[in-house]
Parts: structure tokens; C-alpha cells; sequence
């Protein structure tokens, strides 16, 4: 590459006030090149959050919109619906690490080449082709009440309960479901992870006399950071923001708001009610909650980087 | 002017009113909504929309069915981006005053003298008066009505149906010792639980009309001592095993019903008459939900669903020729054959209908509306969610009637006005 390509320290320093065409022309091309995505994300993302803030400041119907101020946002705080779906929203959001850690022992295991290796990884990533919906059916058909779950409790001599219908259980039942549709996508996430960690520095690890967990927690975890913080925040915004589907075909929300989330009291309370701005003051919150959720996952992975 | 141009001008001007005339092309494809499970051999959305294409080679309609569960949910939320269907399966009532902006009047299509003589045209026009404008072409007459198999009745030494609480539970007992599911529930509309809409209205008719007029107004509570003894009877029958033990969301309900599992399905209607003989002949009898102190003299029906061409639509006026079709004497002619039409004059051979038509018919039978079809949104949603819970024993009856009060409250105060039933 010639100097003259790249341009030297002082040729790329702002000049006073003198006017450089060529520093002009290279920000002008950085513009224009960045422009249209600029366009297309200001028009689906920026433009439509815009409005959506707009209208959870109002009474929109769908119809007419007028300004109420913060109405929506401070009725929130009196609904006991919401305030329910908060905390399912929170026991998705602590249910996380369930999303984390078995993928990554499978992972582990994988990578170590055991028997079958192959056939598992195939076995493994296969149900990640599958939709929200699709997901949500198997699941509803799995804790049926003539379903396989309960079949097995039956065959204990346990009486099982309708899962689904059942306030007690029909949360946790969503939540494993859950879990279980991002068991195979963690995975394979982790074994590229797995794939990068320099393998000549578990080695040195192994000749020092380090115990397999030893290795785990202070080589291969550490060089594998990028990759679980990735994890981490996708898994967050997935419980967060992805699975209206699944809970819309396995429970509808139900029973009562027994499994409804922020995201599907979005839907609920735009649409089965015609709250269309109070349901954009709970895409909001929703949104500002989540950002917050991944906001501190950056900052404590920041620190410990540092650190 | 010179011949050339002339002619320019001439071109450019067909091409521009070309351009501007309604699309009737000879490759229009529409789409249509219909309402939940539509079995390939006894679908008359399906077999309306052959006999249209039939008769309008030129236009192609796609089916779609919805689940029930959310179906006005979902039409409301394309509606308002303007990307729902040309056609779309309407109720009257509240489901239908939401769409009033997003759909088109039908006198533009249906003559007058064929829309004088529609039987519940009315339920589907502005003002309950279908000399203004017609947002729908309605194309049942329907029933919210229970089912017995008669067989199972008969097997179990029962010589005919009960009329009230006491005669049902005594015979759910018989049924249950006999080693029958008594009464059949579950979520057959394709939804995560059943829809409680048929049951509700049948449990409601323990008060008289007048006071469903009270309570859709805000007049009288819905946690009205009436109703929590109807739904904590309802709720006995469940806790004493006469229920399927999955009421609450099983999918093979109507299965279960149909394959002698069971004696009742009270949670039906008359749209599963033709679905039900089909399947078990002269076994099956309709039975009117008995949830009543005293022998029940009520029935629930209503204009069935219709047809609303939507104003979005690209192709309005081949939607407008399907609404047309339906209210024909072609389209008559094939609603009887799967379901009671709503133009005198077209006979159907459903036994189960006829006697429907007949029960409503009776000197003494309380004729009821469909509640839902009357009730706002937000209490439409409390009810379809929670009370199935008041019959599994999840919510008490009291909780289950103050979140449909509490829903009332939360209406804005345009929504708060009396309730009218129409004619």
C-alpha cells in the first residue's frame, strides 16, 4: 500500500480551517456508502420506534389517537395483569442460566470426540429448524394430559395434573419448553467457541497438573468469553422479545395470565382489548427493560475483561 | 389537430381509464378468512368458494382458516395496517363494530329485494336497520346448542336428555358409573383452551333478557349472586368427575364425543350439526345446555357469521360479486346443503338443524342472543380467558365475574352506553 493511498498522520489531522478536498471527498464517500443503510434502518427501526413512543403517550384506538401524557405508563403501574407478567417475564429472564450451562457441558462433551459424536451434533442442532410454533405444539402436546409427561407420571402411580390448565405448573412448563427449543442453537454456538480456544493451552494446563475443572473455569472459559456473552444476550433477548408464538399456541397466555409476558401482554392489550396505546407503552417498557438486561451483561463482561 | 396525435391522445386516455376501472382481470386471486377447523368434506366456506369460482371463472379465491382463538385479534391488527384479506368471515354484534371502518357497504353488490329478504340482515347493518349501510352478508343461521349421543343415553338406561341442574348431575352419575365421559369440553377450535362463549350464554339464561341488557350496560355487576351460583353448579360438576379431567384445553374433545367416549358436548353449535351426522348418523340428538333450577326453556341463537368485503382491498368489486354470490338463490342453494340458509325457500336436510329451528320455534322457548356477540372487547377477552378457569376450579366463580366487572370499568367512557339487541 503507497503512503499516498493511506495518507499520512498529518495529512489526516484536521487542518484550521483550510479546506482539504481530499479528507472532504473520503468523508463524503463514507457517507454516501453508508447512507442507504442508514435510510433502511431509519425506516423500519427508528422511524417505527419513533411512533411507538409517540402512541404509548396516547389513547390510539387504531383509529384516533389522542394525547394522554403518561396515563398508560402510570395505569401500568396499578395493573395487576402487567405487574403479573412482569415477573413472568423476570422468571423467563432467570431461567436463563438453565439456557446456558447444559448446552455448554454437551458442548464440552462433544468436543471431545466421544463415540457418536457426529450423529449427536445432527440430533442436537435438528429442532433448532424449528419454528416458534411448531415448538409450542410440540410442547403443548407433550404436557398434555394424555401426553408423554403424563403417561410417566402415571406410570409412578402419581396422579399427573393438566399441566397447561394448571396456574402451578403451566409457567414452568412454558419456561422448559423454552429452554429446551434454545438447548440445541447454544450448542452449536458453544462447539465454535470450543473450535477457537488454542488447544496447546489446555495442554500446557493439563502438563501443570490442572484438574479437568481447573481447565474448564481458568482456560477455556476465559478464551471462550466472547462466545458465552454472545450466548447470553441473544438468550436474554429470545425470553425477552421471540417466543409470542409459543406461548400463544401452547397456552394463549393462560390460564388466566398465568404465562403471559410483557411481549404477549403487548399483543394482548393492543389487539384482544383495542388498547393499541397502552399496548405501545408495554412495547416500550419492554424494550427499555431488555436493553437494561443486555446493558448490564456488556457491563459486568467489561469489568471482568478488565479485571 | 393532426391524426397522429389525436390518436396519441386517444391511447394515452384508455390507457389512463384502464388504468382507473375496477380490476376485473381475468386473473383476480382474492383471499378469504374463514373461522376455525373447516374439514375438507363438510366445509362450507370451502364449498361456497368452488361454486363462485365455478359460476366466476375469471376469480380465484384462497381459503384461509383461522384459529377461532384470536381471530378478530389478528383481522383487527392486518385491518389496521391495511394487509388483512379481501373477504373476511365477520360476526355481528360488538366483534363486527370494530371493522365498521375497514369495511365496505354491500348495497353496491346485493339488490334490495334480495337483501328484504335475508333473514338476520339486520344484525349486520348500521343501526340493526339494513337500510343503511350493510357490512356484512350473512350466511347462517346459527344456535349456540349442546349435543347427546343417544346411543351412550340409551347404553346407560337414559330415555331422555335433562332440563336442569339436579337431572343432569344425576344423570353425568349414571353416565360416569357406566364407565362414560358424562360431559365432553376441550379446546376444538384449535385455541390453547375451550372458548366458554356457548356455556356462558347458556349459564346466563338463569337471568331473564332484560337483565343481560343490565349487565352488557354496566347496570348490573356481572358478580351478581345469580351468576355465582350458576358458575360454582357448573364448577360442581367438574370437581364431582363428570367433566373430562382436560376440559380445560383437551384437543380431541370432539373426537372423544363423536367416538362414544362420551354422552354430552354441551359447548357446541349449530355450525358442527353437519360435521356431527356425518360422522354418527342418527346417534346424535341436540340437547339444550341444562344449567337451569327449573326445566330450561331457553335457546341461544343468532345471525350466524357473515361475509364482510374489506375496503383495503385491491380487487373490492370481485369481493363485492362473492357477497353477492353467497346472498344468490346459487349460493342459498349450497349453504343448504351443509347448513341452514338465511333466505326462505332453500330446504336442508340436517335433522339436527331442524330441530334447532323448531326449538326456537316453540311458544313457550325463551328466545336469547349470543352474549359475546354484545359484550366490549376488553370483557369479551376477561370472559373467553377466565371463565373456563371457573369451571376447573382455578378461579372461584366470584373472582372469574369482578375481572369481567373490572374490565367493564376499564372502558372509556364513549364505550359505556346502553346495549341494544337490535329486533
Amino acid at each position: 500500500m503507497s503512503v499516498a493511498a493511506v495518507g499520512t498522520r498529518k495529512s489526516m489531522e484536521p487542518a484550521g480551517r483550510r479546506f482539504d478536498p481530499r479528507t472532504f471527498s473520503m468523508r463524503l464517500n463514507g457517507v454516501l456508502f453508508t447512507l442507504p443503510a442508514m435510510l433502511l434502518v431509519g425506516l423500519v427501526m427508528v422511524l417505527p420506534l419513533g411512533q411507538a413512543a409517540y402512541y404509548s403517550f396516547t389513547n390510539w384506538n387504531g383509529a384516533r389517537a389522542d394525547w394522554t401524557g403518561w396515563t398508560n405508563y402510570l395505569n401500568m403501574l396499578y395493573d395487576p395483569e402487567l405487574r403479573r407478567s412482569l415477573v413472568n417475564s423476570l422468571c423467563f429472564l432467570a431461567s436463563v442460566p438453565f439456557g446456558l450451562i447444559p448446552p455448554f457441558i454437551v458442548a464440552y462433551l462433544l468436543h471431545k470426540d466421544i463415540p457418536g459424536n457426529r450423529l449427536f451434533r445432527a440430533l442436537i442442532f435438528a429442532p433448532t429448524a424449528l419454528s416458534w410454533v411448531v415448538i409450542g405444539m410440540v410442547g403443548r402436546q407433550f404436557f398434555a394430559l394424555r401426553g408423554p409427561l403424563s403417561g410417566v407420571v402415571g406410570l409412578l402411580g402419581l396422579s399427573p395434573p393438566n399441566w397447561l390448565a394448571d396456574s402451578s405448573f403451566a409457567l414452568a412448563a412454558v419456561i422448559l419448553t423454552f429452554n429446551a427449543a434454545i438447548f440445541g442453537i447454544n450448542t452449536i454456538i458453544f462447539l465454535t467457541g470450543l473450535a477457537t480456544v488454542d488447544r496447546s493451552t489446555i495442554e500446557a494446563a493439563w502438563l501443570d497438573g490442572a484438574s479437568e475443572r481447573q481447565v474448564i473455569w481458568y482456560v477455556i472459559l476465559p478464551a471462550m468469553r466472547r462466545f458465552v456473552e454472545f450466548v447470553l444476550i441473544i438468550t436474554v433477548i429470545t425470553s425477552a422479545t421471540g417466543i409470542f408464538a409459543m406461548i400463544f399456541t401452547m397456552t394463549g397466555g393462560g390460564p388466566g395470565s398465568a404465562t403471559l409476558t410483557l411481549e404477549f401482554a403487548v399483543w394482548r392489550r393492543a389487539f384482544a382489548t383495542g388498547g393499541f396505546g397502552a399496548g405501545a407503552a408495554i412495547g416500550i417498557t419492554l424494550m427499555v427493560v431488555t436493553l437494561v438486561a443486555v446493558g448490564l451483561i456488556r457491563l459486568l463482561a467489561r469489568d471482568r475483561s478488565q479485571a | 389537430m393532426k391524426t397522429w396525435l389525436k390518436s396519441a391522445l386517444a391511447a394515452a386516455m384508455l390507457l389512463g381509464a384502464a388504468g382507473s376501472m375496477p380490476a376485473l382481470a381475468d386473473d383476480i386471486t382474492l383471499t378469504m378468512w374463514g373461522q376455525g377447523d373447516c374439514p375438507p368434506d363438510n366445509c362450507l366456506g370451502a364449498a361456497l368458494v368452488d361454486a363462485f369460482q365455478k359460476a366466476n371463472p375469471g376469480i380465484k379465491i384462497n381459503l384461509v382458516q383461522q384459529p377461532v382463538d384470536g381471530y378478530f385479534t389478528n383481522l383487527l391488527a392486518q385491518s389496521v395496517i391495511s394487509r388483512g384479506p379481501d373477504i373476511a368471515s365477520m360476526w355481528a354484534g360488538g366483534y363486527m363494530d370494530q371493522f365498521k371502518q375497514y369495511m365496505v357497504d354491500l348495497h353496491k353488490y346485493v339488490p334490495d329485494s334480495i337483501l328484504d329478504s335475508v333473514n338476520g340482515i339486520d344484525f349486520f347493518s348500521e343501526g340493526y336497520n339494513h337500510k343503511n349501510a350493510v357490512y356484512a352478508a350473512p350466511n347462517t343461521a346459527q344456535w349456540y346448542i349442546g349435543y347427546y349421543n343417544k346411543k351412550v343415553f340409551k347404553d346407560a338406561g337414559l330415555d331422555k336428555v335433562p332440563t336442569d341442574w339436579d337431572e343432569l348431575s344425576a344423570d353425568a352419575k349414571i353416565l360416569k358409573d357406566k364407565g362414560y365421559i358424562p360431559i365432553v369440553q376441550g379446546a376444538v377450535d384449535g385455541g390453547a383452551s375451550f372458548a366458554a362463549w356457548e356455556d356462558w350464554s347458556y349459564l346466563a339464561t338463569a337471568l331473564p333478557p332484560s337483565d343481560w341488557s343490565k349487565m352488557l350496560s354496566g347496570d348490573m355487576p356481572y358478580n351478581n349472586p345469580t351468576m355465582v351460583a350458576q358458575l360454582t353448579k357448573w364448577n360442581q360438576l367438574f370437581k364431582d368427575g363428570y367433566f373430562n379431567a382436560d376440559a380445560y384445553n383437551s384437543p380431541t374433545a370432539l373426537q372423544d364425543f363423536i367416538a362414544g367416549k362420551a354422552g354430552m358436548y354441551l359447548g357446541g353449535g349449530s355450525w358442527q350439526a353437519g360435521q356431527l351426522v356425518k360422522a354418527m348418523g342418527e346417534d346424535v340428538g341436540i340437547i339444550v345446555p341444562p344449567y337451569s333450577d327449573t326445566p330450561t326453556r331457553a335457546a341461544v341463537s343468532f345471525a350466524g357469521g357473515g361475509y364482510a368485503v374489506m375496503s383495503y382491498s385491491k380487487n373490492v368489486d370481485a369481493a363485492g360479486k362473492f357477497a353477492a354470490f353467497v346472498l344468490s338463490d346459487e349460493g342459498q342453494a349450497v349453504i343448504a346443503k351443509y347448513d341452514a340458509p338465511t333466505r326462505a325457500g332453500f330446504p336442508n336436510n340436517n335433522p339436527l338443524l331442524n330441530d334447532m329451528a323448531s326449538l326456537s320455534g316453540k311458544p313457550d322457548t325463551v328466545n336469547y342472543p349470543m352474549f359475546d356477540n354484545f359484550t366490549q372487547a376488553p370483557v369479551t377477552d376477561a370472559l373467553s380467558r377466565n371463565v373456563p378457569q371457573a369451571l376447573v376450579g382455578q378461579m372461584s366463580p366470584a373472582d372469574v365475574l369482578s375481572s369481567m366487572d373490572a374490565a367493564y370499568a376499564s372502558l372509556p367512557a364513549d364505550q359505556k352506553k346502553p346495549i341494544s339487541f337490535g329486533k
